[in-house]
């Protein structure tokens, strides 16, 4: 059914396609190459920037005599302009004074400006007006010479960007605290800091029609999938969308089943964590403007793991994964089998248990049913307006909450003390698998509303439907449920528990076709091997 | 693209009449069912009658039993409260089923028997018969076979009015007291699915502990002890609190039940730590059938009278010999009361209906006479395990 939908959509998407073509060809026309003429090429950007107020056209006069008329085009507050001031003007100005009055003014002269007279590290040339908008729009100067029928773009971006922070979303008692930023190069440079090898490989495009935003392909060359990468690629190829203005835009473009309620590509803003899954031999595809970098391939258990899990000793942090899936198990089916077991299967229920129930549950108006559906929504609107309230306003929220639902509704007999048990729990434990919390959420109510009309077994059918909609899901060529199903014994060492790091010789099989092996051999910690053998 | 809109439509639609029409036919919420957690079965005053004596827990407190006694009054049937925690409804009629429905006309609440786990049958209806009252507890899905069964000495009424000294309610006290596998010997647990076992079986009877209601210190106190023998479904007879011990060192596993032992002149009591009864059938070449009774058993000596030292090995092996004379001639008393009684409580007829199925067809018809002098031959095993704690009796060495 999902996927009539979704063809549905798409067959709209491609009628507005259609129209949207009619209007590049307009836009092709500007696509013409520079003139040898300064004042047309300047007169041609300005109707196409509309005089934008932000747009700097910086026109002087360098060479011998002055005789070379140029311009500098920039937009205010992208570019450096203490990088423009010594670096490009104050060469041209007073380095050219020096060159041979006889200087004729030549097509290849501008080379000779580009190699000996700009002191930037980055130049690069444009030959059509849209290149040298391009140029300036993402940050650099456009330097157009008269007579020369292509500008300069010369790198000197140097905006104001917020520095490397704490991930908010994803925080760690051990290991590294810093964050993705919204800037795409301090992005790729966390990333090349960890992984000083020449294999790590960055491919750049661009993607959106309107904002044109910088994307970044992450991955290690001879450990990811040939396929994979390509795969990628293409998919961003095909993205047909006017803006990008998260990553969220793109993994929705990109991801292999978007009408299911579970995420097949991962994000995380934790440099060590994309670093850890590019390893594994996954792509990760960075945008510029967001920090959270997608990974691809997702798989389920993913949710499960965190990177703590392996900065700690693994013992603990195995009976923390056990932790987090009995977790997920309470906080999808907590609220339904409260419900099945009141009021399908009392007889589950142990008798003393019972009566203490029983007696909880005395006076209150509502079914247990309409008493969960209740208490959920209010969990989500407290939650909700704690993420949307102003920082200061917070507290008043969770004492109003905590008041409201934990004390009020009990001693008023709205709600039973053991529903407020079972949601507190439910809430709590969704916090546990933060990245998995979306598709819990939906799954809870599925759950909730099958276990309302067909108890227990409205609930097996609920659980059956989703580990066979789990079991289809694929995510780039990986199935969603591996190491599980298909079932790959290697590969659980890091799927319920996590082993031992000199235990995990092998990459996970699904995703590195490549270089399968971490190590060569299982290389147990020096202290052991030796108290084994003396 | 229509026709599986369409199609899609249509089983939409149907899936969302289908789970809200039907009804959730088994939901029930907690605040609207009457938590039943014992019953008891008497003979009513008018002929063919049973009375039926529902014990339901009062979740809600005080405030709802004044409510309960209130509804009462419209009906014939009476009720008494038994303290805030529980109360318990009776009412008359032919059958449980017509009583359960006359009691829906006094009760808001629909009564739940997954939970009761106590069944009590007044005296007078088991010497009339149980089957017919029976049915309802085997053959409605609600009830289970596990819940305990007794016969009261006198009326099953009376125990339920007894307060509990523990728990707030009186069947739980009861069940309490059946759950717990400490214990003494005497003390015989079975359920309703051994009585139905009884029942249905042509040769084996049932039996069910008796429970009465003492006067202790002016407050009623409930005791379970002996054992009620059922022939077919009627009460016939009962085993006393001794007779009924060698019923259970040949039915159940003993745990942790403490025996009496005479030796030289003292007392030495044994704590049994496991025990378990094995029944084989032989049937000789003349024809004649014997029983053999296995028993093997596990214990320590738990205490002991005089200066003699039972832990030594010679006194050990003595001590042994005399535990198992002392199981064999209970087990022994036992089955002579059976054999008086005429009822084979032990199953031996099924024993030999299930080793010997073609010779049991000849035996069948006279299994009453049979079983009158049947040859049985009890083995005890008895390992002693340990002297707890001391090794000694607590006196001077003798020199």
């Amino acid at each position: 059914m999902f996927r009539f939908i979704v063809k549905k959509a798409a067959f709209w998407l491609s009628k507005s396609q259609i129209k949207d073509n009619k209007k590049e060809k307009d836009q092709n026309e500007l696509q013409r190459k520079l003139s040898k003429n300064l004042k047309d090429n300047i007169a041609a950007i300005k109707t196409i920037m509309g005089g934008s107020s932000d747009v700097v056209v910086r026109e002087f006069c360098f060479g011998p005599n002055q005789c070379i008329s140029a311009a500098l085009i920039f937009i205010d507050g992208l570019s450096d302009t203490k990088i423009i001031n010594e670096s490009i003007i104050e060469p041209l100005m007073y380095k050219s004074v020096l060159v041979d009055e006889q200087y004729d003014f030549k097509d290849d002269s501008i080379k000779h400006i580009e190699t000996a007279m700009l002191s930037v590290s980055e130049v690069e040339r444009a030959d059509d007006l849209n290149d040298a908008i391009d140029g300036f729009l993402y940050g650099d100067v456009l330097l157009m010479i008269d007579g020369a029928n292509r500008g300069l773009i010369i790198n000197c971006k140097g905006w104001d960007k917020r520095n490397i922070g704490e991930p908010s979303g994803e925080t760690v008692v051990r290991g590294p605290r810093e964050s993705f930023t919204e800037n795409l190069r301090t992005s790729t440079s966390l990333l090349r800091r960890k992984i000083k090898n020449p294999s790590l490989m960055m491919e750049s495009m661009k993607l959106g029609k309107k904002t044109g935003t910088d994307v970044c392909i992450v991955y290690i060359k001879g450990l990811a999938n040939p396929e994979l990468i390509q795969e990628v690629k293409e998919r961003l190829a095909a993205i047909n969308i006017d803006s990008i203005l998260e990553s969220g835009y793109i993994e929705q473009y990109i991801e292999d089943s978007p009408s299911s309620i579970f995420a097949t590509i991962g994000n995380t803003e934790k440099p060590d964590v994309v670093a850890a899954k590019i390893l594994e031999g996954r792509v990760a595809i960075i945008v510029d403007g967001t920090p959270f970098v997608l990974t691809a391939p997702y798989l389920f258990i993913e949710g499960f793991q965190t990177a703590e899990d392996y900065y700690f000793r693994p013992y603990y942090m195995s009976l923390l994964r056990i932790t987090r899936y009995i977790a997920y198990a309470i906080t999808v089916m907590a609220p339904a089998i409260y419900v099945a077991v009141t009021t399908f299967h009392r007889e589950l229920i142990p008798t003393d248990l019972l009566y203490t129930m029983a007696k909880a549950r005395e006076g209150i108006p509502f079914s247990a049913f309409a008493e969960s559906v209740i208490m959920l929504l209010t969990f989500e609107i407290l939650r909700e307006a704690g993420i949307r309230l102003p920082r200061p306003v917070g507290q008043a929220l969770s004492i109003v909450g905590a008041l409201v639902i934990g004390q009020a509704a009990v001693s008023a007999g709205l709600i039973g003390t053991p529903m407020v048990i079972v949601i507190s729990i439910t809430a709590v434990s969704v916090f546990v698998i933060p990245s998995q919390a979306d598709s819990a959420a939906i799954l809870r109510l599925i759950l909730l509303v099958l276990a309302a009309t067909l108890g227990g077994f409205g609930i097996t059918i609920g659980l059956l439907g989703t580990l066979v909609h789990l079991a289809s899901l694929e995510s780039f060529g990986v199935p969603y449920l591996s190491p599980l199903v298909p079932f790959e014994s290697a590969d659980l060492k890091d799927t319920l528990i996590r082993a031992p790091l000199w235990l995990m010789t092998g990459r996970p099989k699904g995703m590195s076709r490549n270089d399968k092996k971490r190590r060569e051999y299982l290389v147990p910690p020096a202290g052991n091997s030796h108290g084994g053998d003396k | 693209m229509k026709k599986r809109l369409k199609l899609i439509c249509t089983m939409l639609i149907t899936s969302a009449v289908m789970l809200n029409l039907s009804g959730c036919w088994d939901s029930r919420e907690l605040n609207t069912i009457g938590i039943v957690s014992g019953v008891g079965l008497d003979k009513a005053t008018t002929p063919d009658d049973i009375e039926m004596t529902v014990q339901i827990a009062n979740v809600s407190g005080e405030q709802q039993s004044s409510s309960m006694m209130s509804s009462q009054s419209s009906s014939n049937g009476t009720a008494s409260t038994g303290g805030s925690n529980f109360f318990n409804a009776k009412d008359t009629g032919p059958d449980v089923l017509s009583i359960l429905h006359k009691l829906t006309h006094a009760y808001s609440r629909k009564l739940y028997f997954s939970h009761n786990d106590l069944i009590i049958l007044g005296e007078d209806l088991a010497k009339e018969g149980v089957r017919d009252s029976l049915d309802f507890f085997a053959r409605s899905y609600e009830p289970r076979l596990t819940a305990y069964i007794f016969v009261a000495k006198g009326k099953a009424a009376d125990v339920f009015d007894v307060q509990p000294n523990f728990e707030k309610i009186t069947a739980a006290e009861i069940t309490m007291l059946m759950n717990d596998p400490v214990g003494s010997i005497d003390k015989n647990v079975v359920q309703v699915s051994d009585l139905l076992v009884g029942l249905i079986s042509e040769t084996t009877s049932a039996v069910a502990p008796m429970i009465e209601v003492k006067e202790q210190s002016g407050k009623k106190q409930i005791y379970v002890s002996g054992l009620a023998v059922f022939k077919k479904d009627k009460l016939v007879g009962e085993l006393s609190a001794m007779e009924s011990r060698g019923y259970k060192w040949v039915k159940s596993n003993i745990e942790y039940s403490a025996l009496k032992v005479d030796i030289e002149g003292e007392t030495a009591e044994i704590i049994v730590t496991s025990s378990k009864g094995k029944i084989t059938p032989q049937i000789n070449d003349d024809g004649s059938v014997k029983i053999k009774v296995e028993i093997t058993a596990e214990g320590s000596l738990d205490s002991q009278t005089g200066t003699v030292n039972l832990a030594e090995l010679k006194n050990a092996k003595l001590l042994k010999k005399a535990t198992e004379s002392v199981i064999k001639k209970e087990v022994e008393t036992t089955i002579n009361k059976t054999r008086e009684l005429d009822a084979d409580i032990f199953g031996f007829g099924d024993s030999i209906y299930q080793r010997h199925a073609r010779e049991w067809k000849t035996l069948k018809p006279q299994w009453d006479q049979i079983y009158k002098n049947i040859e049985v031959d009890i083995d005890v095993k008895v390992e002693l395990v340990g002297s707890g704690r001391i090794a000694k009796p607590l006196s001077p060495e003798k020199e």
